[in-house]
């Protein structure tokens, strides 16, 4: 190239805007876009409409805490931003809908009419689903009665079998790809269900799998769901067992559960008193145990046992993460027997509890805790209801201490959940 | 190590000396150096950006340029003198992006967006940002000097996105 091309191709080089800071040139006010925290990028785009069509060009950065949506007991929600230490309300009308269950900023809901649908916890974007009634089953019907009740008919070898089932006892599980506008739902009426219903998107019913019938006793039952991407669903069963199930198919569902039948949990687990005095201190008082599954990234399953001890409102928790030895002993393959062994660190991931996954977290880079835990309650699917009380904190796994939120204590919060909201 | 002097020539007129390795952070006075079409004798012309913003970033390339030395220099330097190297830049950058106004920024952006130097637009963009962060759009727009070109209704329906009160 001689000099001369050179000088040609300067003049022809698009020539610097000087139209302010409104028009700034695309890509470089994309890279100021990229560089914003969640907030201030929603914030910016109400500026001027280059800002804006801007960041209808641009990914908010991916980075910052998980956040919270939290739901006071006078109805309705707030978000939570921990990096913030704020709570942002909301002008939208969320009254009488119940939030069942997240992926990211997408939100299964049930309205007062047990209408199913998921939204855009930041948008007006949403999906409808079918009604739960149009459920596609040889073996179940569900009838509905009233708004929020339905009646459940069980066909094969069971005449006559009925049940009566109100929606608060419905619990559902979600997973959104926003960029392929491909999304799964998985639902149930409380854990004794006997069945588990899923719907992917451009589906116009639910797809059943049975919990009970012809399902091995192993594999009967649901204490926790996880759903891993569109096409894997894992099962906790009741009898501690790990169920997987293929949703890849366009009809019904395939059972791909391991061969090898052992089930999913300690083999002697160490009994109240030996908790106990394991404990960083003697704690006298009630302790709750509670076993929760959460997939990694890869796949593995891991067994996630939280404990809650103390007194009164004092409660203290503490985490045990299990997964299966990878070099069983041969003797507890050929006997079936279990054997988990202890996890000490998630290295670079953390858990969504609330999800029942793993994420990849990078304080500096991405502002997610590494090796920490994120939860807020632990039947969400196991649930009595009754029973169960919200216990907000972040469990860091290397040091064993938990991180509460003390500015959350003014608000009379009957639920909570951890979210990513990018 | 004798380094090669350039002359890089602003559009109105200055002319400035500069180390060939230090010209090199611009993608674009790189390049013209590989194809050899840069005169030992005359100055390269940059027509889009004036004297006082290219004394700018020739001050911020020299500083950097000598950073990237000391980098070879000190290749087994301790992890506590790596750290105390970095903060002693992010300072240097921090006075650098304080001392000038956000109307020199905007030309430093622009200049550095022609003459293709990443990691100075990234400093300038990062500027920006931290200086839009927490502010509600009509200070954003105060500070900027950016005119509201949104209809109400438009606003309004770019409001109800955020439903959040964000704004």
């Amino acid at each position: 190239m001689s000099r001369m091309d050179f000088e040609s191709q300067q003049t022809n080089m698009e020539t610097p805007n000087s139209g302010g800071w409104s028009e700034l040139p695309m890509d470089i006010l994309r890279s100021v876009f990229e560089r914003m925290s969640f907030v201030d990028f929603h914030r910016a785009k109400i500026v001027c409409l280059n800002w804006y069509l801007c960041s209808k060009q641009t990914l908010p950065r991916k980075t910052g805490s998980p956040w919270m949506i939290l739901f006071p007991e006078d109805d309705g929600c707030v978000l939570y931003n921990p990096d913030e230490a704020r709570v942002y309300r909301t002008k939208r009308d969320f009254s009488g809908i119940r939030f069942l269950a997240n992926s990211r900023n997408w939100f299964l809901v049930l309205d007062s009419k047990s209408n199913l649908y998921i939204i855009d916890v930041f948008s007006e974007k949403r999906f409808n689903l079918p009604p739960l009634e149009s459920i596609k089953s040889g073996h179940f019907s569900l009838k509905r009665v009233r708004d929020k009740e339905f009646n459940f008919r069980l066909y094969k070898n069971y005449a006559g079998y009925l049940t009566y089932n109100n929606v608060v006892d419905l619990r559902g599980i979600l997973w959104v790809d926003e960029k392929k506008e491909e999304y799964i739902v998985a639902w149930f009426l409380d854990s004794h269900a006997t069945f588990i219903a899923f719907c992917k998107n451009g589906e116009h019913h639910h797809r059943t799998i049975p919990t009970f019938i012809d399902v091995d006793v192993e594999l009967q039952g649901a204490r926790d769901i996880v759903l891993w991407g569109r096409d894997t669903l894992y099962v906790y069963t009741t009898l501690l067992y790990i169920r997987l199930v293929d949703l890849s198919g366009q009809e019904g569902y395939k059972d791909v559960s391991s061969s090898d039948k052992s089930p999913f949990s300690l083999r002697s687990p160490p009994s109240d008193f030996e908790i106990v005095e394991a404990l960083p201190y003697r704690a006298r008082g009630r302790i709750s145990r509670n076993k929760n599954i959460a997939v990694t990234t890869s796949g593995e399953v891991l067994l996630v046992e939280s404990i809650i001890y103390g007194y009164g409102t004092t409660k203290h928790m503490i985490f045990h993460l299990y997964k299966k030895d990878p070099n069983p002993n041969p003797d507890d393959i050929l006997y079936n027997l279990n054997s988990l062994v202890e996890v000490d660190s998630l290295g670079d991931d953390a858990i969504l509890l609330d999800l029942g996954i793993t994420l990849h977290a990078d304080h500096s880079t991405l502002g997610i805790e590494p090796n920490f835990i994120y939860f807020t309650l632990h039947d969400r699917v196991d649930c009595p209801r009754e029973h169960s009380y919200l216990n907000i904190c972040v469990f860091n796994l290397g040091t064993k201490t938990l991180k509460r939120f003390p500015e959350l204590s003014n608000l009379k919060l009957k639920d909570a959940r951890w979210f990513l909201p990018y | 190590m004798s380094s090669n002097m350039i002359m890089l020539k602003s559009s109105d007129g200055a002319s400035f000396e500069i180390e060939e390795a230090a010209a090199r952070k611009s993608k674009i006075i790189a390049n013209m150096i590989e194809v050899e079409c840069v005169d030992e004798d005359k100055a390269i012309p940059l027509q889009n950006v004036t004297g006082n913003i290219l004394a700018l970033v020739i001050e911020y390339c020299n500083k950097h340029i000598v950073d990237d030395d000391d980098d070879v220099a000190t290749e087994e330097a301790s992890e506590e003198e790596e750290e105390a190297k970095k903060k002693k830049v992010d300072d240097w950058e921090a006075e650098f992006m304080n001392s000038m106004s956000l109307e020199t920024m905007f030309e430093l952006l622009l200049a550095a967006n022609y003459l293709n130097i990443k990691s100075l637009i990234d400093l300038v963009c990062q500027t920006i940002a931290n200086n839009i962060k927490d502010k509600t759009p009509e200070e954003v727009r105060k500070i900027f000097s950016i005119e509201n070109d949104f209809t109400p209704e438009e606003e309004e329906e770019i409001r109800k996105e955020n439903a959040w009160a964000f704004g």
